[in-house]
């Protein structure tokens, strides 16, 4: 679980992150304030299966794309990224064109995010 | 006829409570709890308010303990004030809404920085991109404040900005700006947050702590000696409700806060008496109408005994407390984001009844953007008819003396005082935030209360309740706020603009001599004054700072 950008409102990342804890799933939060370089690192240190990127700051756009770029680079095809927090309905099919396999937003059932973590992990 | 003595009254009112509860059926096992796990009952008397004196713990409004409000008259003769924030794009565009707001009514301009701006970054740092203007104003030189202040009527209004850590940077920029345009910044009203340990629940603390809270204080000493009108210092207590914390939590750390604050000041040789009444706080208030205006009372309250007894303060004004208070932000929801107008005006209520000096107010469709025009007419709006239709401006502290407030009050108090002493026990809210103690605290409490909304216990209409079967989404019909890309674009051109003809050797100095004051015990704010006059850049100003003090790095506490 990361927080991309400047943006500290890290609530609904800490939430997700302690309710995927309570489903049996290990978690590990990178805090506050990540670049995209920084994210990646963690996904190849940790050998994360799925990767949760929270941006309430709207934006989303140019962040999930050098992120997306930098999992490329780093030839990472197996991890699950989901894009969680404020991001407008125009703005989703645009983030799926960019490799994101899920997008979550404020308001959605924990069960939804479970489900979807566990049908659709690659590894 | 025998008198009976007050006891006896008190003794044959529980007796016929527990009679009318027993004839009733009162369900007592029912647990309606409120935040800090306050037992709420069917109903309240006179026993639950045992040892409560009227003349001493209720008493007169502008009078000691101020439970009833900072002033005699309160809002008879003139309402709260209506002080909405904005920022947005770079100072122009900003300064076109402030232009709507005063004609809408407003009197306070305030400001909302954005993020490179609350992190110390220039507008063309790398990590500044796609962020710039985003959610607040873009902030990079004097130049900006020279513009977004052009022609506004500055001397009938007030300035506020919500900046934590950077204020003393910020209010640099804001003097010199004033000067340059003819302006007396020593005559400047409004409030600054200034409150970087209220910054870690947000996310901007940019400072180590201690450097921070130096800089801080720096702040205060400046404005109590150079700008008397000024609140140096806004403690941001709606950064930790909107951080997760419950109102208990709320008044406790900022309280904390407040403390360090206070002794730092009162180390330096400062006397109580001189800044005492030029701190105030900004908090939240929840849809909890009732208890939240029961917590502003009991703030109150707890603030002049704090100040008297603890800090020995003399003068009446340093012991009353003032405040803004906005609905909390937290409050509004995704789904049919309209109801937020109600959400929202429930808070403002509170704050209303609670007696508040100012009321931000959250828009409607935050959860989506920030404000439009539409939705800053609606916010504002709100408060004025609250203010001026209602009619609850006529009496001064209203719910006083309902059996259910002035317990709720107590309690409040008494359960705030007991988390003070926990953060005193860690030494402090610096160590106590440092050791994570404060954030823990608060994470588990929201944990637990966002695990009710998860089941439904808690009930959050539309989202968990009354759910709309085939309701329009928000994003195919909202209109919301897009950041416009010629705004950032203007920005970057100005701040390069200004690096390139400002003259190199007076920058270099006011720089290499700030970052001497910084490393000595000076108070700093003359340096930064002259490093913006110099033409300084907020991104470079604040890398001096950041190189001496060191930075914060974020506690992981989960």
């Amino acid at each position: 679980m990361a927080k991309l950008g400047l943006d500290g409102h890290d609530l609904g990342a800490k939430m997700i992150a302690s309710f995927l804890r309570d489903s049996g799933m290990e978690v590990i939060y990178t805090g506050r304030h990540q670049t995209p370089d920084q994210v990646v690192a963690a996904v190849i240190q940790e050998g994360a299966d799925v990767l949760g990127v929270s941006i309430l700051s709207g934006a989303h756009l140019g962040l999930v794309k050098k992120l997306m770029n930098k999992m490329k680079d780093k030839e990472i095809n197996d991890c699950l990224v989901i894009v969680g927090g404020l991001i407008p309905k125009v703005d989703r099919p645009v983030l799926k064109k960019m490799g994101v396999h899920a997008i979550f937003s404020g308001g959605t059932d924990i069960e939804d995010v479970v489900t979807f973590i566990t049908e659709n992990i690659q590894r | 006829m025998k008198k009976t003595t007050e006891r006896e009254s008190i003794q044959r009112i529980r007796e016929e409570e527990e009679r009318w509860s027993k004839e009733n059926r009162i369900d007592k096992s029912a647990n309606y709890s409120i935040a800090g796990n306050i037992e709420i009952k069917a109903v309240y008397t006179p026993g639950d308010l045992q040892g409560t004196d009227f003349l001493s713990q209720i008493g007169f409004p502008g009078e000691y303990p101020y439970t009833r409000g900072p002033y005699p008259e309160m809002y008879r003769h003139r309402p709260w004030q209506y002080s909405l924030f904005s920022g947005f794009g770079s100072a122009e565009d900003t300064q076109k809404r402030w232009k709507f707001l005063w004609d809408t009514g407003q009197r306070a301009f305030s400001v909302l920085p954005d993020l490179p701006t609350h992190m110390g970054l220039d507008s063309d740092h790398p990590r500044a991109e796609d962020e710039v203007g985003r959610l607040g104003l873009a902030i990079d030189t004097v130049e900006d404040f020279e513009i977004l202040f052009s022609g506004l009527p500055l001397k009938e209004a007030s300035f506020s900005c919500n900046e934590e850590t950077l204020a003393a940077v910020i209010f640099a920029f804001v003097w010199v700006a004033m000067e340059n345009l003819g302006m007396d910044p020593r005559k400047l009203r409004g409030a600054i947050s200034n409150d970087p340990l209220a910054a870690v629940h947000k996310g901007t603390t940019v400072l180590n702590l201690e450097g921070g809270v130096r800089l801080a204080v720096d702040l205060i000493e400046f404005c109590v000696r150079n700008a008397p009108r000024y609140y140096p210092i806004n403690l941001k207590a709606v950064n930790l409700r909107e951080g997760g914390a419950n109102p208990i939590q709320e008044v406790a750390y900022t309280f904390s806060n407040a403390i360090c604050y206070i002794e730092r000041a009162l180390e330096r040789g400062m006397d109580i008496d001189d800044f005492a009444s030029k701190l105030s706080i900004f908090f939240a208030s929840n849809i909890e109408i009732l208890e939240e205006a029961a917590k502003f009372r009991a703030a109150r309250r707890l603030w002049a005994k704090m100040m008297k007894e603890r800090f020995g303060a003399k003068t009446p004004k340093s012991c009353s407390l003032r405040f803004t208070a906005e609905a909390n932000p937290n409050n509004m929801q995704a789904e049919e984001p309209e109801l937020n107008l109600v959400r929202a005006a429930c808070g403002a209520i509170a704050s209303a009844l609670g007696g508040a000096q100012g009321t931000p107010h959250p828009c409607y469709d935050e959860v989506y953007s920030i404000p439009t025009e539409k939705s800053h007419s609606l916010a504002l709006g709100t408060v004025q008819i609250l203010a001026e239709e209602t009619n609850i401006t006529r009496t001064v502290d209203p719910l006083a003396g309902s059996y259910y407030v002035e317990y709720l009050t107590n309690e409040i108090e008494k359960r705030v005082v007991e988390e003070i002493k926990k953060v005193e026990e860690f030494g402090g809210a610096i160590k106590a935030l440092e050791s994570g103690y404060i954030s823990k605290t608060i994470l588990s409490w929201f944990l637990e209360d966002q695990r009710a909304i998860q089941t439904g216990e808690k009930v959050v209409v539309r989202r968990n309740k009354y759910r709309l079967k085939n309701g329009e989404n928000p994003w195919d019909y909202l209109q919301v706020h897009e950041l416009d890309s010629k705004a950032v674009e203007r920005q970057i051109k100005r701040l390069k603009e200004v690096r390139r003809m400002r003259d190199t050797q007076k920058w270099s100095d006011a720089l290499r001599n700030l970052r001497r004051a910084a490393e000595g015990s000076e108070n700093m704010m003359p340096f930064i004054i002259e490093a913006a006059r110099a033409r300084a850049s907020f991104g470079e100003i604040t890398g001096v700072l950041k190189e001496v003090f060191g930075e914060y790095h974020d506690l992981k506490v989960i």
